[in-house]
């Protein structure tokens, strides 16, 4: 096309009325102007006939899968912050506290520690095998929810630690024994749900 | 429609969005009812495949029930759903790109003579370039004016014009309707 009015006008450099007049005395524009009405007429039809697939279903299922999976973040936060809390008043329980008298504390006597140690036993076989179940998931670093989760267990893990390093001044101290199976209670049920996820 | 039923449409979908941030589904189902279509039309014109189009359908809501926390009710909501839509629909075609030969790299050389039916001109917006695709789309087929197209395309009006002028030329040339000036 040779004439640069029709160019002009469509960018708004030209009026319509300007236009118009040098349609009536221009051949090219005139036929240009016509062509373009005929496709523009012709393309309002292209979406007359379309016949929409209905999609809800298939959204809503995926709606309610990203309710559920926020959730779960929520849930794992929070309990981040109350295994981060612990290990705080724990650390505080152990390192800044008066030492205490040995006599007053609450002691196991033999048959119960017995028995709790056999409690922590069965907890550590059944997180080995939990650990091992778990280890494919938490490899793949790039997920939100599986950051979080070895957030978690790295916290519970410190708790752990700390427990047994003061249970090797005090072996049948009740409150650290207790601390240790709600450790690994915990670390227990946060295995479950990575492996179940 | 009028300055008066814009402003209700405004109203009532501002009162969707944040039903739908409170954890309402069912209210969101009523954006998908009333946005389905265009949004279809214009995948579909864009991405030239009916399978293709649903699949775009389909992220572009599940895109847009992520983003209407972030959502600025400033800006329309049907022009925000188009601007995801289009997103969606570049990127597949980018895909698509990558992954194979497109057809449509072998219709560039296959002349349309005229417009017979609209599938022949649908076959010749497909050659066009992806965002003048788009605003031609947007503007001869779903009847958005050239500012609505800019807010969608993240483009200034005046290179929407110029991509709608540039399109309408591209079309006459490929349905050789041009007289041979």
């Amino acid at each position: 096309m040779n004439c640069q009015q029709y160019e002009l006008w469509a960018m708004s450099n030209l009026s319509d009325p300007e236009f118009a007049a040098h349609r009536k005395t221009c051949p090219e524009c005139q036929s240009a102007y016509k062509i373009d009405e005929q496709l523009m007429a012709s393309a309002a039809n292209l979406n007359t006939n379309i016949r929409i697939p209905d999609q809800w279903p298939a959204i809503e299922n995926e709606i309610h899968r990203i309710k559920s999976r926020n959730k779960r973040l929520k849930l794992i936060r929070y309990s981040l912050i109350a295994a981060a809390s612990l290990l705080v008043i724990f650390t505080f329980f152990f390192q800044w506290s008066e030492p205490v008298d040995i006599t007053q504390e609450r002691i196991l006597d033999r048959t119960a520690l017995e028995y709790v140690k056999s409690a922590e036993e069965t907890y550590l076989q059944a997180l080995e095998s939990l650990e091992a179940r778990a280890e494919n998931r938490l490899q793949n670093t790039d997920d939100q929810l599986t950051s979080l989760y070895k957030q978690k267990l790295d916290v519970i893990d410190q708790q752990i630690k700390r427990c047994r390093n003061a249970l090797e001044y005090n072996p049948a101290n009740a409150h650290i024994r207790r601390f240790l199976l709600a450790a690994l209670e915990t670390k227990q049920n946060t295995l479950y749900e990575i492996i179940k996820d | 429609m009028t300055g008066e039923q814009q402003k209700l449409l405004h109203n009532l979908e501002s009162e969707w969005i944040r039903q739908t941030i409170n954890g309402d589904t069912h209210t969101f189902e009523k954006i998908y009812r009333k946005y389905a279509k265009t949004v279809y039309g214009f995948a579909l014109r864009m991405v030239n495949n009916s399978k293709d189009a649903e699949d775009v359908v389909q992220m572009t809501f599940v895109k847009l029930y992520k983003a209407l926390p972030g959502f600025r009710e400033a800006s329309k909501l049907s022009t925000y759903i188009l601007s995801i839509s289009r997103n969606v629909c570049i990127d597949l075609l980018n895909k698509r790109k990558k992954e194979s030969n497109s057809p449509l790299e072998n219709m560039k050389n296959e002349p349309v003579t005229v417009i017979e039916d609209v599938s022949e001109l649908n076959q010749a917006v497909q050659r066009l370039p992806e965002r003048m695709r788009a605003c031609f789309i947007l503007f001869a087929v779903e009847g958005y004016s050239q500012n609505e197209i800019a807010g969608i395309m993240d483009i200034n009006a005046g290179t929407v014009k110029a991509m709608i002028f540039q399109a309408r030329q591209k079309l006459r040339t490929i349905l050789e309707l041009e007289e041979g000036y």
